[in-house]
């Protein structure tokens, strides 16, 4: 029983490496016919040995790393926080509500990225810039995604609430914020994958560092293997914080309580 | 005329805006303390409203007219001296069994060991106690209600306030749920407020079953049950009373469906 079960999962895992491999090893064969000349095309074992370099030697890449996870984590704390703000207020009161909502549907419609010029006219290059551009990206999803929780939630559950005499910060803690989170975490979900977008984007075009400049600088010094390894890069720490965080978060609130959102 | 009126109810009327539907029209009531009243009638008679009125919940309170007594004051909104069990699921999902049936008491700032003793013993009356750490929606229907039935008694009520609670649950769990019903209010002496369609669950339950007429709902008639408590199914069946009570029932029922025809 136990054997087959190990051999189940080594065949999953064999089947998560395998198409890899066939990619990189027609990789190394283009490169090796020597079709295109190596600064367009640079061979998998000099992007490895770049990854080397910058995470071992020169620390380059975990200085912009660094960089990008710190402007990263206050972009989602001020977007997350203050979307749950607005939210709740704007579903506690019908009036907010119904003046915001038009505004929210069309600001929750335009990528923060496209802020990113007018945001350099009021921030200039670097972390204000960035930081307010991962705000943006986060803070609408959250906001609608509280909104429509706080809205949609049925009336039953706070009175309930307010027969057990709960005071109107009780009934927001106890009751509106685990009643709406199957939408708070959709909201959370979508915003980290957008702010994730803003963060390389607006590092590309508005920064002196990070994972994003660290790509386009690596560009203009014909340093292709490093633009590929940034990307590469960006992928697989999207993945990581997708599964090691949110998914998490997840399982351990709605999925737990049976409340996976069908939206 | 009750000696000792828990609840008084003078010619409470209610008129939904902007629907402008009528729901309920003069209603005078008096409930003795600790009887067990049942409400009957068609749906849309206005019982679940003149339930939520009590129960102090929005939109249905205030009434339009008249006012609703408790002990001599007249309510002013929710509170837990009144708790509903609703017709409708209304565990909190994001709770387990436990946590739900200690809410009331989390929200009043009940000391934790306090809690788990009061939770303790409502989970082992209602034989709840392999289900304390599950979720609402890993329990079958019956089980729901008795969790929804000790969460409301955990909050020890002087009114307990149940809108056609066993609606939702299959037949033969129904039977066994009102036994249990009758059993626990015998055991702790409690006011209670039964809004039933049910014929015979009113006759079952009831220490006086209060018919109401369709909409607007009026108070047709009062019908005292004498049958001795402790009841149980097996029994009351075969009492000769029981028929006629209910034929009786019946045509006052037929007559206040009728009786708003005539317009």
């Amino acid at each position: 029983m136990m054997s087959s079960k190990i051999a189940e999962q080594s065949k999953r895992i064999l089947w998560i490496i395998f198409p890899f491999l066939v990619v990189l090893l027609i990789w190394q064969t283009i490169v090796e016919l020597k079709i295109f000349k190596p600064y367009l095309l640079p061979s998998p074992v000099a992007v490895l040995d770049d990854f080397v370099v910058k995470a071992i030697y020169t620390k380059a890449l975990l200085f912009h790393l660094r960089e990008s996870l710190i402007r990263l984590s206050l972009g989602y704390a001020v977007g997350i926080g203050g979307g749950l703000g607005l939210g709740v207020m704007m579903g506690l009161r019908k009036s907010i509500a119904r003046f915001f909502e038009p505004l929210v549907e069309l600001a929750h419609a335009i990528p923060g990225i496209a802020w990113v010029p007018f945001a350099i006219l009021w921030f200039g290059i670097g972390y204000e810039t960035v930081v307010f551009i991962i705000f943006l990206s986060v803070f609408f999803p959250v906001l609608y995604g509280t909104l429509t929780g706080v809205k949609t939630m049925s009336l039953k559950y706070s009175n309930v609430a307010l027969m057990c005499g709960a005071r109107k910060w009780q009934v927001i803690a106890y009751v509106l914020l685990p009643g709406a989170m199957p939408s708070i975490m959709n909201g959370i979900r979508i915003g980290a994958a957008f702010g994730w977008r803003g963060l390389v984007a607006s590092e590309m075009i508005a920064s002196a560092s990070g994972i994003g400049w660290m790509i386009v600088d690596a560009r203009s010094w014909l340093n292709t293997e490093t633009v590929i390894l940034g990307a590469i890069l960006i992928g697989i720490f999207w993945i990581a914080m997708d599964r090691l965080i949110l998914k998490t978060l997840e399982a351990k609130t709605i999925e737990k309580w049976g409340m996976i959102s069908t939206s | 005329m009750a000696k000792d009126p828990i609840l008084e109810a003078h010619s409470v009327s209610k008129i939904f805006n902007p629907s402008k539907i009528f729901a309920l029209d003069g209603i005078d009531l008096e409930v003795e303390r600790y009887e067990f009243l049942c409400v009957l009638g068609p749906n849309g008679c206005g019982k679940t409203t003149l339930l939520n009125l009590i129960a102090g919940f929005k939109p249905f309170f205030p009434p339009t007219k008249g006012e609703i007594l408790i002990n001599g004051k007249p309510i002013r909104g929710p509170g837990s001296d009144r708790v509903m069990v609703f017709q409708e699921q209304s565990l909190f999902p994001w709770l387990s069994v436990r946590n739900n049936i200690e809410f009331g008491l989390r929200i009043k700032g009940v000391p934790k060991d306090e809690r788990r003793g009061v939770s303790e013993y409502y989970l082992k009356l209602m034989v709840l106690e392999e289900f304390q750490d599950k979720y609402p929606f890993e329990l079958s229907g019956g089980m729901k209600q008795k969790a929804e039935l000790a969460r409301a008694l955990a909050l020890k009520p002087e009114i307990l306030l149940l809108d056609e609670p066993f609606a939702q649950v299959d037949a033969l769990t129904r039977l066994s749920l009102q036994e249990e019903l009758l059993r626990l209010s015998e055991l702790e002496k409690r006011t209670t407020i039964f809004v039933t369609h049910s014929i015979q669950e009113a006759i079952f339950l009831g220490d006086r079953v209060c018919v109401m007429t369709k909409r607007p709902g009026k108070i047709k008639e009062n019908v005292g049950i004498e049958f001795p408590k402790p009841r149980k199914w097996a029994n009351l069946a075969n009492e000769r009373g029981f028929a006629r009570l209910h034929s009786r029932l019946v045509s006052l029922v037929q007559e206040g469906e009728n009786s708003n025809d005539v317009k």
